[in-house]
């Protein structure tokens, strides 16, 4: 049955097949040639298994065996974690979340299917509680809880698979979904889940401008940016589809690019945390330029390929009149610049600190992967037309709206306007009075002697504080501690209550027990 | 005037402009204070001076972040309209734009990183925040200009505000106009916003480690992006120009507007700054939505 299933791939299925295998070539490439050898065997056998169960997964239409997968897709990532404390609130809140997408699998084969298409015919209430897997494995409010515990306790080297692949994976499910069901999808589940990933983009992007490590911060990113294409998906606008695919195609180069060099300069230092690291470009001058290309990319400044995707999503939020969203993508898309630029100046840039002597350049094996995603996702900024042509195919979608062309043509302006100026600036730079290069001893300090010490003549830490200070109450609110310590107190006060009742007193039994027949006694004589 | 010769000197004819609002401007502050103020063409002689002296570099990543700066700053300009010439800019997205806004500042914050000064890493820091504070307000009334327009075209907006002094959106949108004024004084990091340059704190921020031609191109920059400030001002909301000298003339009085305010008030810290524009912008740009709501229900 599921190699028929498998014959049945569709489009939509061939897209996310096409991106999970390259990510995972890509990827098992990297951490064979970088020469991280600790736990790589295990890591990956589990990774191509992991692989295996999503590539079945995109393929089935069988809602059963759909379940069966993504259910194993769970357990896989949380065996990858290789954190059981740490994964423990996304295990719980996956499987929970799966209970319910069961009970939505027996109502649709109870209605008489096993077809994926289905499930929204039963009623609404199905549909929601079928979906409601996909919007935990995005991290969306209000099942956001799980995120900073798994991303940052788990494995380093599964990290870039979790936010590349895994973290999407709802998106993937939602598209299932809702392209197989026009029309039968509530407004108010739509609307309300579109706000909702509003305030987690917000909510992440606060997170990660806060950060102290790459990776937290990196994996916040992954959020918000997770947020953001599940709004646009969920929109269901043409514009917006298709940029929410381009987005996930270029996320996923940007964030596999990323966390590539972030695990490597792991590797080898044993530290992700801001203080510990600086000038790195002296030692790995092309994994920075490729770093810098997806930086800028992630922050959708042209002519790289995040300026795009992100037009097209904020053009179908527009077309649709989701102006709150807009406002709060927005507002995480700024904040994108403040975490992108953190990256680059404490890790590749500013000053120089001990952990420098631990690092090289990664090889040209290792380093191959890292510039295939930065030369892709400039593709994708420079001639976007394939990369959009994939996404409306996947999407089954004709791919001729005039406002579509006058966005290549524009975009292509801005590249070749751009290349023109950087080549004139650089020209005239060069026709003018000679430079000389020093060492960053011989700067100028506002007149001040450079200290001994010149490793903590240095601003790393605490980068953005006074935006840390306003946005605390905010990312105190929807980080939902609250929700979680009354969740525990409520579960304690239970449970001193059952105390209480098994006290093994039999004094206190025999009251229970008459109090029990006496109130049956007193039901049996009011219901006469 | 839409010629090959025109587009290719538009950046000249920009830097120019936003020179010179910049010797008037020094003058302007220097005469509130009861100060005579250098001559009016002395930035330009800092240019030239800067340009053609030697200068020290501290890597590769401090080179190409003076050329992004300029190509960035010089790229803006294409896509706003000039006068009456809207080639490039006619199918400018006012959203696109503003994200092209971006590259010039990420190119000058790259070069500051590979010059290790803290003060520039705490200038840059501050500007980002600042640029968090002020984009929220910003987004509201570039989505209330589209929204009214009803396209977030660049030509339609404009075409939108022809027909008379009351088509203009300073007076169909008096409010955002007015929040958007309040955002140029911090997009241009002027008083009481500087919070980034903030010479007596962290000696000129950003620009510490710069010289000779870094630092000339780093003025060019500066030019460039006081002529965008105030010729994207004049396109949203005074209707745009038919003529050049229409255009300068509208051009300079916002910017004579600004530094008029700038030059009386005293800088505030970068957490009151953002917090001011997390709220008293946003709520003018929430009651403008409101009435512009309220217009077309009535």
């Amino acid at each position: 049955m599921m190699l028929l299933d498998m014959i049945k791939a569709d489009n939509l299925a061939f897209f996310f097949s096409v991106l999970t295998i390259g990510f995972f070539v890509a990827n098992t490439i990297f951490l064979i040639f970088s020469g991280i050898k600790k736990g790589i065997v295990l890591n990956t056998i589990l990774s191509l298994f992991l692989t295996m169960v999503l590539l079945m997964l995109y393929a089935t239409h069988n809602i059963v065996i759909f379940f069966a997968l993504w259910e194993m897709a769970t357990w896989l990532t949380y065996l990858l974690a290789n954190n059981p404390k740490k994964s423990s609130k996304y295990l719980w809140a996956s499987l929970l979340a799966e209970f319910f997408m069961l009970i939505a699998v027996a109502r649709t084969v109870a209605y008489g299917s096993y077809d994926i298409a289905m499930v929204a015919h039963v009623d609404p209430l199905n549909l929601i509680m079928f979906c409601l897997p996909f919007i935990v494995k995005s991290g969306i409010l209000p099942f956001n809880f799980w995120v900073t515990d798994l991303y940052t306790g788990s494995d380093k080297r599964f990290v870039a698979y979790l936010s590349a692949i895994i973290g999407k994976l709802g998106i993937f499910g939602i598209l299932r979904v809702f392209l197989l069901s026009p029309g039968l999808i509530p407004e108010w589940f739509i609307y309300t889940f579109i706000y909702l990933a509003g305030i987690t983009a917000v909510w992440a992007t606060f997170k990660a401008v806060g950060s102290e490590d790459a990776i937290e911060s990196l994996s916040f990113s992954s959020l918000s940016q997770v947020a953001f294409i599940f709004a646009s998906v969920l929109l269901m606008n043409k514009s917006a589809l298709i940029g929410g695919l381009v987005h996930y195609l270029n996320h996923m180069l940007i964030k596999m690019g990323m966390f590539m060099a972030v695990v490597y300069i792991w590797a080898k230092t044993g530290t992700t945390e801001f203080k510990r690291l600086g000038d790195f470009v002296s030692k790995m001058p092309f994994s920075f330029l490729f770093f810098l290309m997806l930086g800028i990319s992630l922050a959708g400044v042209p002519p790289m390929g995040g300026v795009i995707s992100k037009w097209f999503m904020y053009e179908g939020f527009i077309e649709e009149s989701k102006l709150l969203a807009v406002l709060l993508f927005f507002v995480a898309g700024v904040g994108s610049f403040l975490y992108v630029y953190r990256l680059l100046h404490s890790i590749f840039l500013g000053r120089k600190k001990p952990s420098i002597g631990l690092v090289s350049e990664m090889n040209i094996l290792a380093i191959l992967p890292l510039a295939a995603s930065a030369l892709i996702s400039f593709l994708i900024g420079v001639y976007s037309r394939p990369f959009i042509r994939f996404a409306a195919k996947a999407l089954g979608m004709d791919f001729s709206e005039p406002r579509t062309d006058i966005g290549f043509a524009y975009i292509g302006i801005v590249s070749a306007v751009f290349g023109a100026l950087i080549l004139f600036a650089v020209v005239l730079w060069l026709l003018l009075p000679k430079h000389r290069y020093v060492p960053d001893t011989e700067g100028y300090t506002a007149a001040a002697y450079l200290p001994k010490d010149i490793q903590h003549w240095d601003y790393s830490y605490n980068f953005y504080a006074p935006v840390v200070r306003l946005g605390d109450k905010f990312v105190r609110l929807f980080s939902l501690d609250w929700l979680a310590r009354f969740w525990k107190e409520y579960i304690a006060a239970i449970g001193e209550l059952f105390r209480g009742i098994y006290s093994g007193s039999l004094k206190l039994y025999g009251f229970y027990l008459m109090s029990v027949i006496v109130l049956v006694l007193f039901l049996k004589e009011m219901l006469k | 005037m839409n010629s090959v010769w025109f587009l290719v000197f538009l950046p000249l004819i920009a830097f120019l402009i936003g020179i010179s609002f910049m010797g008037i401007g020094t003058r302007i502050v220097a005469r509130i204070q009861r100060r005579y103020g250098p001559p009016l063409i002395q930035p330009f002689i800092d240019v030239i001076k800067l340009l053609s002296k030697d200068s020290i570099s501290y890597g590769w990543v401090f080179d190409m972040g003076v050329w992004m700066a300029l190509a960035g700053a010089a790229l803006v300009v294409y896509f706003v309209p000039f006068a009456d010439n809207i080639v490039l800019s006619g199918k400018a997205d006012v959203v696109v734009l503003m994200y092209i806004l971006a590259i010039a500042p990420l190119g000058m914050a790259l070069g500051t990183a590979q010059a290790k000064n803290p003060y520039a890493s705490i200038g840059i820091s501050r500007a980002l925040m600042l640029m968090l504070g002020y984009d929220l307000p910003l987004v509201m009334v570039i989505l209330g200009i589209i929204t009214y327009t009803g396209s977030a075209s660049f030509a339609d907006i404009l075409s939108a505000q022809q027909g008379g002094i009351g088509n203009w959106y300073i007076f169909r949108l008096p409010l955002f106009a007015i929040v958007y004024f309040w955002v140029m004084i911090a997009e241009m990091g002027k008083h009481p916003f500087d919070v980034l340059i903030a010479p007596s704190e962290i000696a000129s921020g950003p620009m510490v480690e710069f010289s000779g031609k870094y630092l000339g191109y780093l003025f060019i920059y500066m030019a460039l992006h006081y002529y965008a400030a105030c010729a994207l001002f004049v396109n949203f909301f005074m209707g745009g120009a038919a003529t050049f000298i229409e255009f300068y003339l509208k051009m300079f009085s916002v910017f004579f507007v600004l530094i008029c305010i700038s030059a009386v008030m005293a800088r505030t810290t970068t957490q009151r700054a953002v917090y001011m524009y997390w709220t008293k912008p946003v709520v003018l740009a929430f009651i403008g939505w409101l009435a512009y709501l309220g217009w077309r229900i009535f």
